[in-house]
């Protein structure tokens, strides 16, 4: 058991301190998040009258995209450098490869969401320190982070690679999307809605399931 | 579109579709059949020799 | 060696083509006429068993996707294959039949209407089980990875399906669904396509199957005697 945490938390560990060199991932989800989101004010000529309904679909966009940015990343360059030997060799369970994994992926998107959400409140003029939107934005990244770093280590695998893990995570994550958009047009709404949305115990369910099945099944992307 | 064109249009899709997936079926056994023969003569050229 | 391809195989071969014509008699002539859509219901007879005819699909590369990381036997992977291309086949069939019936009764092609947009999610999923697959090159390799994507996918569908029924709901709905009241001899009529249909999906699934059980034969025998120096 304290092995297990011993391993999970020094691949966290690695990947915190191999991005603080280079900062390289997460400044490009940061950009890439800002990017789509001026993007948006374009493509559907944002303003103030349609502000509150377009703006969480814009946000979880941008969270959506730059975080397959960090996903892709955290597979990729382990195998390039050879590095996915020396973490299958460790004898300890598979399975903690996920979780560290996992936790690196979601820390990753959390810093970047910090950084983006005030800068997305200040473009659609909306308060980011409540607490029900955090929690919204918590949740869905865990969820999306659950399943993608599942879907990271299959793409990794492939020729395509990149390519590969938008294909097979988008459809997934559906419920995420769907559920983090509704939840989040509840919370930043100037006129709540007299009985909330189901929405939260979506994300909840939805976490608990596929963490718990990318637990499970993580272990056989690496067989041969 | 009256009616029946509607009807007409959704069974069609349904044959069609149904026809074009048996068809791509029996057109990769054919392939396999072709690779089989391919494999079956080079088998031969090596016996030969001795 | 040829008449494997062409002629169906086994009894089942010989039951499916009656049993399709016995459903288009009763979608057509046995079934009465709806009386609020008219005619046009009548597609409903052959989008309704499409739809479950892939959920059925999607449901056996779950378990065979289950049983090959269990036993990695072949023609478990074999069977997932198989089932999740039967499967889109029916797939794209429902989607578009249903398509074509929302025309006349909700005046679009498309409204995203939780069951619909449930099946077109699953045709999403099942199409990029199919690409990933041909993008590993390793047969062991690419069971291993598409079983996992096989059983991700399967469970997510009820949450997906759940989740965007609610998002439904609480939107204001602008179109109605299209339910409507049933005959008895309705009824009876979607029966029996549903049977036709699954024996249809069954005889699909078994001829694939034999198909994909052939080539790997073939693969192996071709690796030993092309790479036996």
């Amino acid at each position: 058991m304290r092995s297990y945490l011993d391993k999970v938390l020094a691949i966290v560990g690695k990947d915190v301190a191999s991005e603080l060199r280079t900062r390289e991932v997460l400044s490009s989800m940061f950009v890439f998040a800002v990017l789509v989101i001026v993007v948006f004010n374009f493509a559907f000529e944002l303003n103030v009258e349609n502000n509150e309904a377009v703006a969480p679909g814009v946000l979880w966009v941008a969270i959506i995209f730059a975080g397959m940015l960090g996903l892709n990343r955290s597979f990729i360059s382990e195998k390039d450098r050879g590095c996915m030997e020396g973490l299958l060799l460790c004898p300890v369970d598979r399975s903690a490869i996920y979780v560290g994994k996992m936790l690196g992926n979601l820390l990753f998107m959390l810093t970047m969401e910090a950084i983006v959400l005030p800068i997305f409140a200040a473009f659609f003029n909306l308060s980011v320190f409540d607490p029900k939107l955090l929690l919204v934005v918590l949740l869905g990244t865990i969820g999306f982070a659950a399943v993608g770093t599942l879907f990271a280590a299959v793409a990794v695998h492939t020729r395509t690679r990149e390519v590969m893990l938008p294909i097979l995570l988008l459809p997934v994550a559906v419920p995420v999307l769907v559920a983090a958009v509704k939840a989040t047009g509840e919370a930043i709404a100037r006129t709540p809605p007299s009985t909330p949305g189901p929405w939260l115990g979506v994300l909840v369910g939805f976490d608990v399931i596929f963490l718990t099945v990318a637990y499970l099944t993580f272990e056989y992307v690496f067989q041969e | 579109m009256g009616t029946f064109t509607y009807i007409f249009a959704a069974y069609a899709v349904i044959w069609l579709a149904a026809l074009l997936y048996t068809y791509s079926i029996a057109a990769r056994q054919k392939s396999l059949e072709r690779e089989i023969e391919m494999l079956k003569s080079v088998m031969a050229e090596k016996e030969m020799p001795s | 060696m040829n008449e494997q391809g062409w002629l169906p195989r086994g009894p089942l071969g010989w039951v499916v083509p009656p049993m399709m014509i016995g459903a288009l008699y009763m979608a057509f002539l046995f079934a009465p006429t709806e009386a609020t859509m008219g005619d046009v219901q009548r597609i409903f007879y052959f989008h309704v068993p499409s739809a479950w005819a892939a959920f059925l699909a999607f449901a056996v590369v779950f378990v065979a996707s289950i049983q090959w990381l269990r036993t990695k036997q072949p023609r478990w992977d074999a069977m997932a294959v198989s089932a999740a291309e039967v499967g889109i086949v029916f797939c794209s069939i429902a989607l578009v039949t249903g398509s074509i019936w929302a025309k006349p009764i909700w005046g679009t092609w498309w409204d995203w209407d939780p069951r619909l947009t449930t099946t077109l999610i699953l045709w999403l999923i099942y199409v990029s089980y199919l690409m990933l697959r041909t993008s590993v090159e390793n047969p062991a390799r690419r069971a291993s990875l598409s079983a996992v994507v096989g059983i991700v996918g399967f469970i997510d569908v009820p949450v997906v399906f759940m989740s965007i029924r609610w998002w439904r709901t609480i939107h204001p709905v602008l179109l109605s669904a299209s339910g409507f009241d049933m005959a008895p001899s309705m009824v009876a009529t979607l029966m029996v396509c549903l049977v036709a249909f699954t024996l249809l999906f069954v005889h699909l699934l078994r001829l694939r199957i034999s198909l994909e059980l052939q080539r790997e034969e073939v693969h192996r025998l071709r690796d030993q005697i092309l790479y036996e120096e």
